[in-house]
């Protein structure tokens, strides 16, 4: 949604091991992403701030 | 991302002074645009042309609905039934000594679309009831809101006069009421029949006299015809419910160009349900065209936000399980998209509940994030019109503001395509842009406001009203 955003939004139902290109780059599904819900774009820890519409939001 | 890996974070916002510079859509096509609404004495436009019927306290809700009974189908206005059945013809042809088989052979089936054509006053849109649990029990606080609200209705340019049923002993006297509507517009002279049951003779003769003074009131409305108006008169609520996880991308954002849309036309909207901006504070005070306006917003949020942690809860539980399920799952991803509806524009007042809109722009409105709620206070601080995003799908609407149905997404707006008025779902497609639905909004907009089109929540009778209960019952 914002150049700054580490979650990207599925517009349609994705399975787990498909792989998406958004903007150049490529991911690999490590689950299943209903549609409507968010994976992140980067290996997260416990305690990552996660950024969407560029602005904290967990 | 799941409820089990993610909680709820906000960052910290500042307040500082900040050049609100501001770019506007193009809007040259709609510059010379009008709405045929209703011009009230104060000046103000509405939309529509409605006498309510509220009572001050619960204890006359019975006799609200007796009036409604009484009334409704009589004079000729929608159940919310997809058609009415017109024993009168069978009645006048029995007693105009009709054969049998001639009575079997009447039609009885008048659809929704044709009853506009038998209401008795045909420039009044509707006659609306509104009935609530308060006015007594509670806090003095909550009586004197509960008043500040209905005068705000009474207020509505959507609003041609009341009539207003008190028992005599609640807690929300009848001058707190008339004190409250001084203080909202110290000119209003709208028609306003208070009846006290308990200075009555019988409760039948006290309904029969609020039949009767309805009645002489509607006469009156009557009168008034629609004119054609500016756009700049529009007051826009603007509303999410039952929001999913393609809400802030699809509906929410076209909602948003609509408003810089019609602010740029030099009209008003309202942004509320402030447990819903949660998170996106920061961008909000920037945009307030004055320190004071942000330090308001920021008290507003403060308050409300010390309040929920007393009883125990928090900004954190507002999403509910639908928006959990469908991809709303911390408070501030709701907000951020939540926060998209007001569009660009700079914030030029800052409003607590029942407070009126004074200022063209963008208003920011405190109301809960629950939608009934919201949608209530919206048209009791002005709003004429309402557009409502849903993902989810809510069967709600307003007595007095028109609250227009905005599906965010494709299945919805087909599975519950009864109570949508217009999908946003084509965004997410690729059908629509951002841009083109806002401007498809706006069209649909301007046909409601002239009384051209009837929002299916209008049609169904969705008259829904819940007024917010600060305190606690006593």
């Amino acid at each position: 949604m914002h150049i700054d955003d580490n979650l990207i939004v599925a517009l349609q139902d994705l399975s787990e091991g498909e792989v998406v290109a958004l903007d150049g780059h490529t991911f690999k599904l490590k689950t299943s992403v209903p549609a409507k819900h968010k994976f992140s774009a980067v290996n997260l820890e416990p305690g990552d701030a996660l950024i969407m519409y560029g602005v904290l939001i967990g | 991302m799941t409820i089990d890996n993610v909680k709820h974070a906000t960052q910290r916002f500042e307040l500082a002074e900040k050049d609100i510079s501001w770019i506007k859509p193009e809007v040259s096509r709609f510059t010379n645009r009008t709405f045929m609404g209703y011009h009230r004495s104060d000046g103000k436009v509405g939309t529509a042309n409605y006498w309510i019927v509220m009572p001050l306290v619960f204890c006359e809700n019975r006799n609200i609905e007796m009036v409604r009974d009484a009334l409704v189908e009589e004079l000729g206005y929608s159940t919310g039934k997809d058609y009415t059945l017109d024993v009168r013809r069978l009645v006048n042809k029995y007693q105009n000594g009709s054969a049998i088989d001639s009575l079997m052979k009447e039609e009885l089936i008048i659809p929704a679309e044709q009853q506009k054509q038998r209401q008795l006053f045909p420039n009044v849109d509707g006659v609306k009831f509104l009935t609530h649990d308060g006015g007594c029990g509670g806090t003095r606080q909550d009586s004197d809101t509960l008043c500040a609200l209905l005068s705000g209705y009474l207020n509505n340019p959507n609003v041609a006069g009341g009539t207003v049923l008190s028992l005599g002993c609640q807690n929300a006297q009848v001058k707190i009421l008339e004190t409250a509507i001084k203080k909202l517009n110290p000119k209003f002279n709208k028609p306003l029949y208070i009846l006290g049951q308990q200075e009555s003779n019988s409760e039948p003769e006290f309904i029969a006299d609020a039949v009767k003074q309805t009645f002489v009131g509607l006469v009156e409305a009557n009168q008034l015809d629609r004119e054609a108006t500016p756009l700049s008169e529009l007051v826009v609520g603007l509303e999410c419910g039952g929001s999913d996880g393609f809400s802030g991308i699809s509906a929410n954002p076209a909602v948003g160009h609509f408003s810089d849309l019609l602010v740029s036309l030099g009209g008003s909207v309202l942004l509320s349900e402030f447990p819903e901006l949660n998170g996106v504070e920061q961008e909000l005070t920037d945009r307030c065209s004055s320190l004071a306006l942000a330090e308001k917003f920021k008290s507003l949020m403060e308050a409300y936000h010390d309040r929920a942690k007393e009883s125990g809860s928090g900004f954190d539980a507002n999403p509910s399980p639908g928006n959990i399920k469908d991809g709303l799952i911390t408070d501030a991803m709701k907000s951020a998209g939540a926060a998209k509806k007001g569009g660009t524009s700079p914030i030029v007042d800052v409003l607590d509940y029942t407070e009126q809109v004074t200022t063209s722009g963008l208003n920011l409105l405190c109301t809960p994030g629950n939608d009934v709620e919201s949608t209530t206070g919206l048209a009791g601080s002005g709003a004429t019109i309402t557009l409502f995003t849903t993902g989810l799908g809510t069967p709600t609407g307003n007595p007095v503001s028109p609250v227009i149905k905005i599906s965010s997404n494709n299945e919805l707006a087909e599975r519950m395509h009864d109570i949508i008025d217009i999908n946003a779902g084509t965004i997410i497609t690729g059908d629509d842009t951002i841009a083109s639905k806002g401007e498809e909004i706006l069209e649909y907009v301007i046909a409601v406001a002239s009384g051209d089109k009837m929002p299916n929540s209008v049609r169904l009778a969705q008259d829904d009203f819940i007024p917010w209960k600060r305190g606690i019952s006593l």
